[in-house]
């Protein structure tokens, strides 16, 4: 199939590169279900407990996969020379990183998201409570990407970049790991909870407008002192 | 074969170029100046700066001092019309192993996000690599993965070309349909910038040589 629109091109080039390599875009959601699973086994079985730790647990392990998923990102583009044919496109740079970005949350993100509900059920969650579990993931998840991208934009370059890497993007991913959790205990305990919906839907609106741009100008940051 | 481009004069000049890479210069004062019709071929030895001067020129990288202006402009200010004019192949071949030949040069040819010159078919003919269109460029030798880049000089309706060793990892059949290319390139008015260990003879066109280092 042939495409002349960059912004799709560059989409459908990222997918269809990620479903040649089932392998590694298996990893995160691997890793995601086993970390969950693995609570029970190590706490207890006791659906009350289950229940009361759930909304932190779902919610860590969905950021850790996240955080471990940004290795891959950006990396074989700077290093086979995609990268500079990017940044010299006569495209806008921050719509083509976006598209990048859209194709790293569609591998990365959205299988933990759909996957999401049958954790909850394994960890004893009501139903109500796993919708506004998935709806916060839908909200938090893409944040996670983005603001991710932002580090792996700026340590690029460098050797030894995953502590780095960690160091500047936990700090970020923190507000939403509050507003995430606290609106999926919330609703398990009967409280209004659409604020911190809000609050995850509002931080996504800003690192969807304004991330793309930071990315790309630390991108070329990085290019430049390969 | 349709090599047509734009036909406006133009010209590509640097100003007093300094860039320095650990307290030392790499390129010293270095001035520049390559018109349409024109080839630049800059020599030097290994580590002389001539790959750090390409990526200057190119937008890539800035430069600590001096200006590069396209047509009078300066390229940091009109980077888009800039881009629209430039192809540039580096070192690095920018072809995806995972992709095949045929999704690389779509994919290449989309984002320079202008009408193509060529189609992908002539400029896979061109490359010698016609039968392959559908192989995964990982089964590929570096020279096939060299070629794959270089279609984008096909395709691609651009001024200038910068090139950096173009001729790395060819064969003496595919040097030789480059340089022809090369000439095309500039007898139509375009602009050509490139470093090479390779002795290269063109005999009617106007070169200017600079040495680094």
């Amino acid at each position: 199939m042939t495409c002349n629109n960059p912004f799709v091109a560059m989409l459908t080039r990222d997918l269809r590169i990620a479903l040649r390599q089932r392998a590694e875009i298996m990893l995160p959601v691997i890793f995601f279900v086993v970390v969950v699973s693995l609570f029970p086994l190590a706490i207890t079985p006791d659906p009350t407990v289950l229940k009361n730790i759930a909304p932190g647990v779902i919610w860590i392990a969905a950021l850790l996969s996240i955080l471990l998923s940004l290795q891959n990102l950006f990396r074989s583009d700077f290093n086979d020379g995609s990268m500079e044919q990017i940044l010299l496109s006569p495209f806008p740079g921050s719509l083509l990183i976006l598209a990048r970005i859209i194709a790293q949350w569609c591998i990365t993100g959205l299988p933990l998201i759909i996957i999401s509900p049958l954790l909850g059920l394994l960890l004893h969650l009501d139903t109500h409570v796993i919708s506004v579990l998935f709806i916060s993931l839908l909200l938090g998840v893409p944040y996670l990407n983005m603001v991710g991208a932002i580090g792996v934009a700026l340590t690029i370059g460098l050797r030894q970049a995953g502590a780095l890497l960690s160091l500047l993007v936990l700090p970020l991913y923190v507000p939403v790991l509050i507003f995430g959790s606290n609106a999926v205990i919330s609703a398990a305990n009967d409280l209004p909870y659409n604020g911190q919906l809000l609050w995850l839907a509002a931080l996504l609106v800003l690192a969807t407008t304004l991330s793309p741009f930071v990315i790309s100008s630390a991108l070329r940051v990085s290019c430049s002192y390969r | 074969m349709n090599t047509s481009i734009s036909n406006v004069p133009s010209e590509l000049s640097a100003d007093k170029l300094n860039y320095e890479i650990n307290d030392k210069l790499i390129i010293n004062q270095v001035s520049l100046s390559v018109k349409s019709g024109e080839m630049l071929f800059i020599e030097g030895s290994n580590g002389s700066g001539k790959t750090t001067l390409l990526r200057i020129l190119s937008g890539l990288m800035q430069a600590d001092e001096g200006q590069v202006t396209w047509n009078g402009k300066s390229t940091e200010e009109d980077r888009i019309e800039f881009n629209q004019q430039l192809s540039y192949l580096g070192h690095s071949t920018g072809v995806k192993a995972e992709l095949s030949i045929l999704e690389n040069i779509n994919f290449f040819s989309a984002i320079s996000g202008l009408p193509q010159k060529e189609n992908a078919q002539a400029a896979i003919k061109w490359v010698g690599l016609e039968g392959y269109e559908n192989s995964p460029c990982r089964h590929l030798s570096y020279g096939q993965q060299r070629r794959i880049a270089l279609t984008r000089l096909l395709m691609e309706p651009s001024q200038i070309w910068i090139l950096d060793e173009p001729f790395a990892g060819l064969d003496k059949k595919m040097i030789d349909a480059l340089e022809f290319q090369f000439k095309a390139h500039i007898d139509n008015g375009g602009l050509l910038i490139l470093t090479s260990h390779q002795p290269i003879k063109f005999d009617q066109v106007n070169t200017t040589r600079l040495h680094l280092g």
